[in-house]
């Protein structure tokens, strides 16, 4: 499993964002649009067109509703435990599954930039985070963007990043590695990475993110 | 992500044949093809070590039917060699070639260790600028135009004053130069799109004159080679790591004339343009490539009296392998 298993994304209009979960934009096969428990949002990050950081409280219905234009919003969820047996995968814990033959917790960002500045190439969170090192909104097709991947606010090492679910590389000992546009429209960079833990409801956590903005 | 990985390398290169130098080349999964033969643009990952062997299978042509005038059959070319990554844009090389040269039944056919070679690899790429190669690099990296430049020399570790039943020392069927002789070259890789690469190698390979046994002295004229290399990736199975590659070479092959004594030698150089179809594949950290070489085009100064040079084999097999620690 990885980062391209959750497939979130905002759809911005004139008030806000909803985020959605599901597969209008993977690559791989799946229903449009999947539900989530509006529960697993712990947290929404807004970075005004001025620069400032705040945290906005997320409209806590399906599907989740972020009433500010931002020029970068960024939203944390957490799905909770996982297991995977022989037959499926279920939303449960690994000690409470039968069967299981592993367990992980999946935490992710989702993070979408409608505005260029200097704080946006800055992370907005301590989770796994996808951050462009140049304007995005510059590029054309064929252009290659740096991103940077943070964890904890640092740069992070050997994630790997994949666009339109196609992994194009891992990061380097800065945390940077350089991935090309192939499109305009809706651009997908998403990234994961797994840390180990003993504990009885799973083996690791998945950090997961996705970096989402336009191209014209 | 270094989605790198392995291959190689190059050749015994040679006029009378016994010139052994060596080219690089590398690639992954889904990074840049790499050609049968013609040194390519990739360098070692820092650190890594590889190794390498080669056999280069040349059948001669052969015009004379009297057993009474043996003519040169075929000859064996064998490279080992070992790479190590000292950065990631500046690998080492190191080889040791043996060869078997054999006449016809009659003939003077010789073997054995031919001259030891050193190489130094540097790589480069351009991406808005050029860079040398970094630690990391992304898929979308390795489709950038690539680099590189190496040069090296051999060592003479081979006997050039082997002698034929009469007493005689032919310098072509030596397994050694007498001297130390020099390679250099350039390179230029670029992925075309996801399964196609491109690839160029300019080299040039040089020799100094030697006095021999009997008190003759030989230069070896000068090589001048350009390659062309197309490689298209036709299969590739992540799970099993494998990839299977398709690959077209041209090399175009100018030979200067020999020297002995100060003069140039009849019989000897002229320009061979081969084309080299083959196949590479990958399975995990071995690349094994396999190739049949073909003169399609010559012009040898003295032709008729070439027969065993290059541009007088009826092929060439080409065959490497490599592995990557």
């Amino acid at each position: 499993m990885s980062a391209h298993a959750h497939d979130y994304w905002f759809e911005r209009d004139t008030k806000g964002y909803t985020l959605l979960q599901g597969h209008v934009h993977s690559t791989h096969a799946g229903e449009a649009r999947v539900p989530y428990e509006p529960s697993i949002v712990k947290a929404v990050q807004c970075l005004r067109a001025g620069g400032d950081l705040v945290a906005l409280a997320p409209v806590r219905a399906y599907p989740v509703r972020i009433e500010e234009i931002c020029a970068a919003v960024l939203a944390q969820t957490n799905s909770g435990y996982w297991s995977q047996t022989l037959g499926e995968t279920v939303n449960k814990p690994r000690s409470e599954v039968r069967g299981a033959v592993r367990g992980w917790l999946a935490q992710e960002t989702v993070k979408r930039i409608d505005a260029w500045s200097a704080a946006a190439a800055r992370p907005l969170s301590e989770g796994l985070e996808l951050t462009p090192l140049d304007d995005p909104f510059a590029l054309k097709p064929g252009d290659k963007l740096r991103v940077l991947a943070t964890w904890r606010g640092k740069p992070r090492r050997g994630v790997a990043v994949a666009y339109d679910g196609d992994t194009r590389g891992a990061t380097g000992g800065d945390g940077v590695v350089n991935i090309r546009v192939r499109h305009t429209g809706v651009q997908i960079f998403s990234a994961s990475f797994e840390e180990s833990v003993r504990e009885p409801n799973a083996d690791k956590i998945v950090h997961g993110t996705i970096l989402q903005f336009d191209l014209k | 992500m270094r989605v790198l990985l392995l291959i190689a390398l190059l050749a015994a290169r040679s006029a009378l044949a016994h010139h052994g130098v060596a080219g690089v080349g590398a690639a992954g999964l889904n990074g840049p093809g790499a050609p049968i033969e013609s040194a390519t643009s990739a360098t070692l990952p820092e650190g890594s070590v590889l190794g390498y062997m080669k056999l280069d299978h040349a059948r001669y042509r052969t015009f004379d039917d009297d057993p009474a005038n043996p003519e040169a059959k075929y000859a064996n070319f064998w490279m080992a060699g070992v790479g190590y990554g000292f950065t990631p844009w500046f690998s080492g090389y190191f080889f040791v070639p043996y060869n078997e040269k054999i006449d016809e039944p009659g003939g003077f056919s010789t073997r054995g260790v031919a001259d030891v070679s050193l190489m130094g690899q540097v790589g480069f790429k351009y991406d808005r600028g050029f860079h040398l190669i970094p630690a990391s690099e992304s898929l979308d990296d390795l489709e950038d135009w690539r680099f590189t430049v190496f040069g090296g020399g051999t060592l003479p570790t081979g006997n050039p004053n082997l002698r034929d039943a009469n007493g005689n020392i032919d310098p072509s069927k030596s397994t050694g130069f007498g001297k130390p002789s020099y390679n250099i070259g350039l390179t230029a890789t670029k992925m075309l799109a996801p399964r196609w690469t491109a690839n160029a190698e300019l080299s040039h390979l040089g020799f100094q004159e030697y006095t021999y046994a009997d008190g003759n002295r030989t230069k070896f004229g000068p090589e001048y080679r350009a390659n062309a290399a197309l490689a298209y990736r036709t299969l590739t199975d992540a799970d099993r790591k494998f990839r299977l590659d398709l690959c077209l070479e041209g090399q175009y092959l100018r030979i200067g004339r020999d020297r002995t004594n100060g003069e140039y030698d009849a019989a000897s150089g002229g320009k061979v343009f081969y084309v080299l179809p083959g196949v590479r594949l990958y399975l995990d950290k071995v690349s094994v490539a396999i190739g049949v070489k073909k003169p399609v085009w010559t012009d040898l100064n003295e032709e008729a009296d070439q027969q065993g040079s290059e541009g007088r084999e009826r092929y060439r097999f080409i065959f490497s392998a490599s592995v990557l620690f």
